[in-house]
């Protein structure tokens, strides 16, 4: 069972990895190769860490 | 006053909102105190078309009278504009009051109320709205003058408030509060609602779902309804119209959607999205954003610190804020990545979602976002025991934001922060145009474009770039980011400007270029010197950097035509035409029906549907080719429908398509069918129309034709006297390939001989064609045959032989019949014509310029369109010196030998990507340069493939690929490597002598289109004249001229003069040294059917030359009595145009003059014209139905005079004086007429009513672009013009703004009442 602890902090792991991620395509263009790697995946911790606060939300 | 109150209230102002004024006021200050007007750059550049693009759905025109511009959006700021300009409000006033004095308070008073709203602490309130004040993209915006976006943008923060107050307290003057401030959002800009109004329900539904009340869930309900109603209210000015009138909106143009829209609009990285960065911001206001720099590292504190906050803070507000930031930076970032394509699928396919084509805007939202959770943050931290490290970290978040910020305190800073006051020289502008009390419009054509250009001097005189708006069809380039340059250029700008009835061209040579390059690139070209090559333009005045030229003739803004036929044709085509008055002397008009706006003219000459691409050239049915025989009407088919008419119009854009159908009554008559790759030509006459003996014999409905067939697939022409054409014209699109012989089957069903044409491009081995056992012409490879003979009543053969494997392109075959017995001289013309040196109806257009590395100079690129086929050709010219605008001649040989017979690889970067909505390599077809003297081509150059530089500020690398091709014929310079797409016809005669420059005359014959085209040239570039092509580089002033030389090199030339000329139109060089002189060389031409002709009477020519010829003697000094004196002794030579044989208002002089000015000396010159032995003109002719055919001319060329029959009286226009233009004008017509003209850009929603209320249904586009109505029982009396899409619109605006007031009241009293 998630319960909403659980799933407050995997979503701010997720969303602190998705803004280190966004922190470093500053540095490393996302265009290509590693960089588009890192802002994708980034990318993607934010939008499962949105929902996993959300969905925390909804647990309250 | 209450001062303790007040410094009780200052009190209770937080240290951090003090920052935040101080800050507005000191960053903003030229907007509250500085004197002079503040202009703004993106409002006005709103064309119709732009808006289109936006919002299709919204389609008004709402007109400005002094530009009679018609103004589609901002409808509720022009009225309130006009209502304050009533009250006495000068600009500078107006505008603050609307736009500039609320941006600050907005932002920072809905900043400070929504977040106090949430956070009830006044620190954090105040530190949010600093934050949002400084955030870089919201000051780019409100710097960068995007005054409605910047006003749409602070009232985001009140609608969420209001939305927030409801939704806790339930109190209905706050949800009040969000639909004025969602309206008012609307008002300043539309494309702002759907996201806010999104948020604010998003808002809403979690408030509900997180207290799970019954409340809430109305109050969520509550909130979806008010988003509705505010939207309603406020864009009920054209809804109303939209919803209950009957009007249709026309279709978005296609540009709308084009991804690459959203690709290049996507300016700003996912890691800018989330910083509000913007990389105008970096480069300053004033400069271009050539170097798109992403925001530093450190640009993120601010959103670190928000991300940060939002996970500390352990509220529902900060995971409501947290989702909005995160979702408008993947938003923002559009098109980038991570996960581009899921913006770009959305543009594409999302209703409304297409107007976001600058995403980069909807990273403010990420702002806001940050500004809230920082502020909660802060709060939470104000809340703890430690409540000095709220100050703290206030502190610290505010020192960045102003840091990141600084630029906004610079006063070197320009945009909207530079005050900015009207100079002089524009008053005087003003002025000027209010003392010319005679209508007429202003074409305003800033020197320097942007996307629209738009002057940022002079707020007065719109400065948008009329021009596209109003003759988007008439551009060459891509609707992108035209210059005006692709307009002014075309031939036929002069009627533009004529039928557009504009008086003045103003021409801004201080527009101010804010989103691409000053100078560079774009300023190659100069407007003012192509204008000044414009020998219909004349410079009247100048005032500082504005350059004001007066057209030549300014009509009235509508005027009508009596005498024109139109033809019954059918409803979906075409309807008919008219001739009106032109500048060198009657053209034909011709209006189209059902095309539809912002499409018509390409759509109207979209002939076969799958034909060739939409045009944007000058595509036109009038000016630039026309020709117009001296009968009273003609028509034009379209599609697979064909209009009958008296008689032809021709054009090069139709050119096959258009032919004789009936000569004027009660003369001969005849049938012509014409088929070509481009054409669906069968030309059915219309019953009344087929003359008595063919009536008799023919039964309704059978068939009266002719067929063309072989083996299994033919082309079948039918004459269907129900004017129900049919044929199939899918065998002569393609190549078609025989072995040995093939035989043709004739059926003529008409009941006399019918002359056939057949023009076939060989493009394998040697093709004859045999009639019988009669060769009648033949064409080696890459040459073209043509050949004419007649066909008896019934069937017939003929048989197409080769040696071996032969194919060829069926370019056009045509069929003539006339009755009565055969007339010796229609037996045979043959001419097998070689391959050419042309390139055919290339517009030369500069794209860019490339940088020499090695010379440091700027080496101009052209670019040559083929307008009909969309081939595309980029050659570079070489400068002379040093300077940037001295070109040498492009010399394409040189290019040739040192690029193109290259082996296939890199170009040298062939310029620097500069502007993004510049210079596309990509997708060019072919480059093609002759070979060295006497050489045939050895190679084109297929495909450019762009490999790096589609980046701005990329240099651009490219690669070629070569398809090496040979072409026989010792003549040959170029030709488009796909045989059958251009063949021309180049003939040479001798070096005339004493004949002055002349030195050869060239006939060409376009595949493509089947056209043929004639042209005199000159080796000393003096004149030339013919085709659209070298028309079209004529005029522009630095010399990127095609012209034939007489060796066998073709070069792109420097010619002094400029002088662009009508098809059909005949020019000729004479000397003015002897005024009295008598001209005798005669040339005539036939361009399918176009009869155009001159003659010479000075100097003998054999006869042998040509059967017969037309003579006309020409008084020079008559000519020249029309020109002032002051200047008639600079004069250098005059040109004499003919338009046509038995034209009563006889040939055009115009008059060339030593600064290479070109006059019209008028159409009344004495002349007198000699046909064979017969005078002609002066006076009505009644021409005998003759033809003057020779074979012989100077070679190749055919020598032929046309004459149609009879000559009717031109037609009678009266202009009408309308004045300016509202959405509705009563206008008088004095005498019975069957056209109306009114030269507003064409829109279905105009609307002609007579007295007693009937619709002039027949409302067609004329010149390609304006209004036109047609009523074949004429019209005469009091008519109304209405606009009636708007009709509806100032009720609409009363019931939306009405209602919003009244809420507003409402919610007023009811404060009162509670507060009570």
């Amino acid at each position: 069972m998630l319960s909403r602890s659980v799933l407050h902090r995997v979503s701010t792991i997720l969303i602190v990895a998705g803004m280190l991620a966004v922190v470093c395509v500053s540095v490393i263009s996302p265009a290509n190769g590693i960089g588009m790697l890192i802002a994708r995946s980034g990318a993607l911790a934010l939008l499962g860490g949105i929902i996993a606060r959300i969905f925390a939300a909804t647990l309250d | 006053m209450n001062w303790s109150r007040l410094v009780r209230a200052a009190r209770g102002v937080p240290w951090t909102l003090w920052i935040t004024i101080a800050c507005a006021l000191l960053i903003f200050h030229t907007w509250y105190f500085s004197l002079g007007a503040l202009t703004f750059g993106d409002l006005k550049t709103f064309t119709p078309d732009s808006l289109k693009q936006d919002f299709p759905f919204a389609h008004l025109w709402l007109g400005n009278e002094r530009l009679g511009f018609p103004m589609t959006t901002f409808y509720q700021f022009y009225v309130a504009f006009a209502w304050l300009f009533k009250a006495g409000a000068s600009w500078a006033l107006a505008e603050r009051l609307l736009f500039f004095w609320f941006f600050p308070v907005l932002l920072v008073g809905g900043i400070y109320g929504l977040v106090h709203a949430i956070t009830r602490d006044r620190l954090a309130s105040g530190l949010a709205s600093l934050v949002a004040l400084l955030n870089v993209q919201i000051l780019t915006l409100a710097l960068g003058g995007h005054v409605s976006d910047t006003n749409a943008t602070a009232l985001v923060a009140w609608v969420l408030w209001g939305t927030l107050e409801f939704m806790r307290s339930g109190r209905r003057p706050w949800l009040v509060m969000t639909v004025l401030a969602l309206a008012l959002q609307s008002a300043y800009d539309l494309r702002w609602n759907p996201p806010t109004a999104g948020l604010a329900i998003a808002l809403a539904v979690a408030w509900a779902l997180r207290t799970r009340m019954t409340h809430s869930a109305l109050r969520a309900a509550a909130v979806f309804g008010a988003a509705i109603l505010a939207i309603l209210c406020a864009n009920l000015y054209w809804l109303l119209p939209k919803i209950v009138g009957s009007t249709v909106a026309p279709a978005p143009p296609n540009g709308n959607l084009d991804i690459s829209w959203v690709l290049r609009g996507s300016v700003i990285t996912w890691t800018d999205a989330f910083a509000g960065w913007n990389p105008y911001f970096m480069n300053g206001f004033e400069r271009p954003p050539l170097l798109q720099m992403p925001g530093p590292p450190y640009a993120l504190l601010i959103p670190l610190a928000a991300v940060a906050a939002a996970l500390l803070v352990r509220r529902r507000a900060a995971t409501f804020f947290l989702g909005m930031l995160v979702f408008f930076a993947f938003l923002g970032k559009g098109a980038n990545e991570p996960f581009g394509d899921p913006y770009v699928w959305a543009f594409q396919h999302v209703p409304v979602f297409g107007a976001y084509r600058d995403p980069s805007k909807l990273a403010i939202y990420v702002g806001i976002a940050s500004a809230v959770l920082i502020a909660l943050g802060v709060a939470a931290l104000h809340r703890s025991q430690r409540p000095w490290l709220a100050h703290a970290s206030s502190l610290a978040v505010g020192s960045i934001a102003i840091w990141l910020g600084f630029h906004a305190f610079d006063p070197s800073i320009g945009g909207v922060v530079k005050p900015r006051v009207i100079p002089a020289h524009y008053a005087a502008i003003n002025r000027f145009l209010a003392d010319d009390r005679s209508y007429g419009r202003v074409l305003w054509l800033p020197e320097v474009p942007r996307w629209v250009s738009h002057t940022l001097v002079h707020p007065a005189v719109d400065g948008v770039d009329l021009g596209r708006s109003e003759f988007l069809n008439f551009t060459l380039g891509p609707l992108d980011g035209p210059d005006p340059t692709s307009f002014v250029a075309v031939p036929v700008f002069k009627d533009l400007l004529r039928w557009g009835a504009f008086r003045y061209v103003a021409v801004a040579q201080d527009a101010y270029d804010d989103a691409t390059v000053s100078g560079g690139a774009t300023s190659v070209v100069r407007l003012v010197d192509i204008l000044r090559a414009n020998p219909h333009l004349r410079e009247v005045r100048r005032f500082g950097p504005v350059v004001v030229f007066e057209t030549q003739e300014t009509p009235a803004h509508a005027w009508t035509a009596q005498s024109a036929t139109i033809a019954r044709g059918d409803f979906a085509g075409l309807e008919g035409a008219a001739l009106v008055p032109g500048a060198l002397g009657w053209s034909p008009l011709v209006f189209d029906r059902d095309a539809r706006a912002g499409t018509h003219f390409n759509r109207l000459y979209d002939l076969d549907r799958t034909g060739p691409p939409p045009l944007s050239g000058d595509g036109l049915p009038h000016g630039d080719p026309v020709f117009a025989p001296p009968v009273d009407a003609h028509a034009v088919q379209r599609y697979a429908r064909i209009a009958s008419a008296d008689s032809v119009v021709h054009g090069p854009q139709f050119a096959d398509s258009l032919i004789d159908a009936d000569g004027p009554s009660p003369g001969a008559w005849t049938l012509a069918a014409v088929l070509g790759r481009s054409t669906t030509s069968v030309w059915p006459p219309v019953a009344d129309r087929v003359p008595p003996s063919a009536q008799n014999e023919v039964a309704p409905g059978s068939v009266l034709g002719m067929l063309v067939q072989h083996r299994g697939s033919g082309a079948l022409v039918v004459l269907d006297a129900n004017g129900g054409p049919w044929f199939d014209q899918t065998s002569l699109d393609h190549a078609h390939r025989f072995q040995m012989s093939q035989e043709l089957l004739m059926r003529n069903d008409l009941p006399v001989p019918a002359q056939v044409t057949i023009t076939l491009a060989v493009s394998q081995g040697t093709i004859a064609l045999w009639s019988g056992d009669h060769a009648i012409a033949q064409a080696p490879k890459g040459g073209v045959l043509r050949a004419r003979w007649l066909v008896p009543s019934g069937r017939s053969t003929f048989h197409l032989r080769a040696s071996g494997a032969a194919s060829y392109h069926a370019v056009r075959i045509a069929a003539e019949a006339r009755p009565g017995p055969s007339s010796p001289d229609l037996r045979t013309t043959r001419i097998a014509v070689p391959p050419t040196r042309l390139y055919d109806r290339i517009a030369v257009q500069v794209i860019g310029a490339n940088i020499d590395p090695e010379r440091g100079r700027v080496v101009p690129l052209y670019e040559l369109r083929d307008r009909y086929n969309g081939r595309r050709f980029v050659l570079a010219g070489p400068t002379i010196g040093d300077g940037h605008d001295v070109y040498a001649p492009l010399d394409v040989r040189a290019w040739l030998q040192e690029d193109i017979l290259s082996e296939p690889g890199d170009l040298v970067p062939l310029g620097i990507n500069d502007a993004y909505d510049r210079l596309d390599l990509v997708g060019v077809d072919v480059v093609i340069a002759p070979t060295t003297s006497g050489a045939p081509l050895l190679a084109a150059v297929d495909r450019i493939v762009v490999l790096r530089g589609e980046k701005p500020g990329e240099p651009i690398v490219a690669q070629r690929t070569i398809a090496a091709t040979s072409f026989s014929g010792e003549r040959i310079v170029a030709r488009q490597a796909r045989p059958g797409a251009s063949l021309l016809t180049l003939d040479f005669g001798e070096r005339p002598g004493d004949r002055r420059s002349w030195t050869g005359a060239v006939a060409a014959l376009s595949g493509v289109f089947g056209t043929e085209h004639a042209a005199i040239v000159s080796d000393d570039g003096r004149f030339l004249r013919g085709f659209t092509t070298y028309g079209q580089a004529f005029v522009h002033p630095w010399g990127a001229i095609a012209a034939i030389s007489d060796g066998p090199q073709m070069a792109l030339v420097r010619i002094p003069l400029g002088a662009a000329f009508q098809h059909g139109i005949f020019a000729l060089d004479v000397s003015t040294d002897d005024p009295t002189m008598r001209i005798h060389f005669a040339l005539g031409i036939t361009i399918n059917g176009h009869r155009s002709w001159l003659v010479d009477d000075a100097t003998e020519i054999a006869p042998t030359k040509a059967a017969r010829f037309a003579r006309i003697r020409v008084d020079l000094a008559a000519a020249l009595t029309r020109v002032d004196p002051v200047v008639r002794g600079k004069v250098d030579s005059a040109m004499l145009l003919f338009e046509r044989v038995g034209d009563v208002h006889g040939p055009t002089a115009l008059v060339r003059f030593s600064d290479a000015r070109i006059e019209n000396a008028g159409s009344a010159v004495p002349a007198t014209i000699v046909l064979g032995d017969r005078r002609v003109l002066p006076g009505p002719v009644r021409a005998t139905q003759e033809r003057v055919r020779t074979t012989a001319g100077s070679g190749n060329v055919p020598l032929v005079v046309t004459f149609s029959g009879g000559t009717q009286p031109p037609a009678r226009v009266s202009k009408l004086d309308l004045g300016a233009v509202d959405q509705r004008a009563t206008l008088a017509i004095p005498a019975r007429a069957r056209w109306l003209i009114f030269s507003e850009r064409f829109d279905p929603g105009w609307q002609l009513r007579d007295a007693a209320g009937h619709v002039v249904v027949r409302h067609m586009i004329g010149f390609g672009f304006v209004n036109a109505w047609f009523d074949p029982h004429g019209m005469q009396g009091t008519y109304t013009l209405e606009y009636m899409p708007d009709r509806l619109s100032p009720l609409g605006f009363m019931l939306g703004s009405g209602a919003l007031l009244a809420l507003l009241v409402w919610a007023l009293v009811e404060v009162r009442r509670v507060r009570a």
